[in-house]
């Protein structure tokens, strides 16, 4: 991601820890890219999952800062729809087991 | 062409000239989006796969996903297209189709100009201040006009 008129940011790959919950046993996670706006991110968090202000920029920043954060967890089929609803805006998403 | 806001009324004014470079990318990108070569690694980055690790799995998800959302990038190039004039008036939904279309341009224009991981910011061998070539100058046109839009959402 990057700041308005600030071109590429590195990204950085920063392990981070996924407690295991068996009622959400699957996460969509956002990805860093050096392209989307920092701004725009957290707009599309707000917009797809009704967030907070405040939680989506968290997200923004862990995904900027750590190179990834999880913005939903849940069924699988849900994460599927809510990583493609993610793909619609552009976001980098993946599915995994939490 | 900064975009301003007054009430739900989102409007922009461009230059005739702003307007037929926009026309030209988004109509290059739509073309890229509906020829849908799997190949190209623009595409690869307009539609990831969903499962990372698990070529099968996101195969299988692909089929089932795949083909509403490359119409829903090409109905959002589609209204921007429409609606391109030297001045233009958005609702919020229109605003949101125009928010996505920019930002796949710039996803693929990225792509193409080979802004990556690997891309240094802080680096002296930047390469896009070093050539900036017309289609640098467009990213950062559609970077410049997709957090304009944002701004006033």
């Amino acid at each position: 991601m990057t700041a308005a008129q600030v071109l590429p940011a590195e990204a950085v790959e920063v392990e981070i820890s996924e407690n295991t919950d068996p009622d959400r046993p699957w996460i969509t996670v956002v990805h860093n890219d050096p392209v989307n706006l920092m701004t725009y991110v957290t707009w599309v968090f707000q917009k797809l999952f009704g967030y907070s202000r405040e939680k989506a920029e968290k997200l923004m920043l862990d995904v900027h800062h750590k190179g990834r954060a999880i913005v939903s967890s849940g069924a699988k089929e849900r994460m599927e729809f809510d990583a493609t609803r993610l793909h619609g805006y552009g976001l980098w998403a993946t599915v995994e087991r939490s | 062409m900064s975009f301003v806001r007054e009430g739900d009324a989102i409007s922009v004014k461009f230059d005739p000239e702003d307007v037929e470079v926009l026309r030209s990318v988004l109509t290059q990108v739509s073309g890229l989006i509906a020829e849908g070569d799997s190949a190209d690694p623009a595409l690869a980055r307009l539609f990831p796969d969903i499962y990372a690790d698990d070529p099968e799995a996101a195969a299988e998800i692909r089929k089932y996903t795949q083909s509403d959302l490359k119409q829903e990038k090409l109905d959002a190039a589609g209204v921007l297209i429409g609606q391109l004039g030297e001045h233009v008036t958005l609702t919020t939904d229109q605003a949101d189709a125009w928010l996505r279309a920019l930002n796949d341009a710039r996803l693929v224009l990225a792509i193409r100009l080979g802004i990556g991981e690997d891309f240094d910011i802080e680096g002296e061998d930047d390469p896009i201040d070093e050539d900036p070539d017309v289609w640098t100058w467009i990213y950062r046109y559609l970077s410049y006009l997709q957090a304009s839009l944002i701004d006033v959402l």
